[in-house]
């Protein structure tokens, strides 16, 4: 196992759990990943069609998937950002080919892991199980206050606040696909950015 | 073929669909029957204390849900269980529930409920008692992008569709709920309700 990789993966779940990233199981994790892997600017992460899925860790970059969504549309489904976890989720529960896309654009080093290998580890594993659970409990309540924030917050500060997470998002996403992702039409969304 | 057996039937269907194809083997001769548990609640916000529901997968046999949460002291509603829908009890679980996500019941809601974690269940069906929490966990993540992308199309076609397939529901959940849920004012539910069934 490469020091680097086994270093860099155990350590970000062990931020995530609290558990020792020399615990065993995480460092055998980490040891199933590729990488570094390195990524220019506007480099895909994974294309919309690929037979091949991979979870893929962000350590440095920032990045969108897209969506195709029911009226034929592409929408800007989840940012990517150092630190987090990524895949085509459609087909990393129920195999098939990616409905989404990925694309870093900003230049970026990640690390991958096959679907298949991800899922056999996980299922077998009952430690790493239970940190899957509740790594993905989080996951789930950050959806939930994305949902209730497009819902129900300031849109003008729903947006200071993805700039900051983002910098520089509006040179790199349309108008149009941030309005999408904001849940508004492109006219509000202009005013939003102007009042902002 | 009792009534009872045709709704372990249904929650049966809908664990084949969530499993990955290559795990749905695992559910064959498996005796649901002997894991579930029925349960139903009246009219009115849910009440924890009525049953042990944590980590449980289930299906609404019959009635309605609307599940809710709380944003800087205001109620919102982002999606609904109706008949044959698959649920998940973490989305309301204590736990995991910064949100104070809770469910609304509009009607009688009847449901069966498959403890994931029980430790009989984990015991006969180990293999597919990992698979299953494993799919749920990751669904329960996937299905909340599925309502923020709803939020991202156009809000007066995709309000017209939803209540030309949902008409059923206007007659049970206060206008108040749906247009919050469309993410729409009351002004303009009223007029897609009009655009949605004077066109039929």
């Amino acid at each position: 196992m490469s020091n680097k990789r086994g270093l860099v993966i155990a350590k970000r779940i062990s931020q995530l759990t609290g558990l020792p990233n020399s615990t065993p199981f995480l460092r055998q994790f980490s040891a199933l990943f590729e990488g570094p892997i390195h990524f220019q600017a506007h480099q895909d992460l994974w294309k919309m069609g690929d037979r091949k899925g991979y979870l893929w860790y962000i350590e440095d970059g920032y990045g969108f998937d897209r969506i195709l969504l029911e009226d034929g549309t592409k929408m800007l489904n989840g940012m990517t950002e150092p630190g987090i976890f990524v895949c085509d989720e459609n087909s990393l529960l129920w195999g098939g080919v990616a409905k989404t896309d990925s694309v870093l654009y900003t230049p970026g080093i990640a690390y991958r892991i096959s679907h298949k290998e991800w899922k056999d580890f996980v299922i077998n594993n009952e430690a790493m199980r239970n940190v899957l659970l509740h790594i993905n409990s989080h996951f789930v309540q950050m959806r939930k206050l994305r949902l209730l924030k497009m819902k129900m917050m300031d849109k003008v500060e729903y947006w200071k606040y993805i700039q900051d997470r983002f910098p520089g998002i509006e040179k790199y996403c349309s108008q149009t696909e941030i309005a999408r992702y904001f849940g508004v039409s492109k006219s509000t969304m202009h005013r939003i950015m102007k009042t902002a | 073929m009792t009534q009872a057996h045709v709704n372990v039937g249904l929650l049966r269907d809908r664990l084949v669909d969530l499993l990955h194809p290559d795990q749905r083997g695992l559910m064959r001769n498996v005796k649901l029957s002997d894991y579930v548990h029925a349960y139903s609640h009246l009219p009115g916000k849910f009440n924890p204390q009525s049953i042990d529901f944590h980590d449980c997968v289930g299906i609404v046999v019959r009635g309605l849900i609307g599940v809710k949460h709380k944003f800087e002291g205001q109620d919102s509603i982002t999606h609904f269980y109706q008949q044959g829908d698959l649920f998940l009890s973490a989305e309301i679980d204590e736990v995991y529930n910064r949100q104070g996500s809770y469910w609304q019941f509009y009607k009688k809601t009847e449901m069966i409920l498959l403890p994931l974690k029980s430790s009989v269940w984990k015991r006969d069906q180990p293999q597919l008692a990992s698979a299953l929490n494993v799919q749920a966990s990751l669904m329960a993540a996937f299905t909340y992008q599925k309502y923020i992308n709803n939020l991202g199309l156009d809000r007066k076609l995709f309000s017209i569709c939803w209540l030309r397939s949902n008409k059923n529901y206007l007659g049970v959940v206060p206008r108040v709920d749906i247009a919050n849920f469309l993410d729409i004012s009351r002004s303009s539910l009223k007029s897609f309700i009009k655009i949605a069934f004077n066109d039929e």
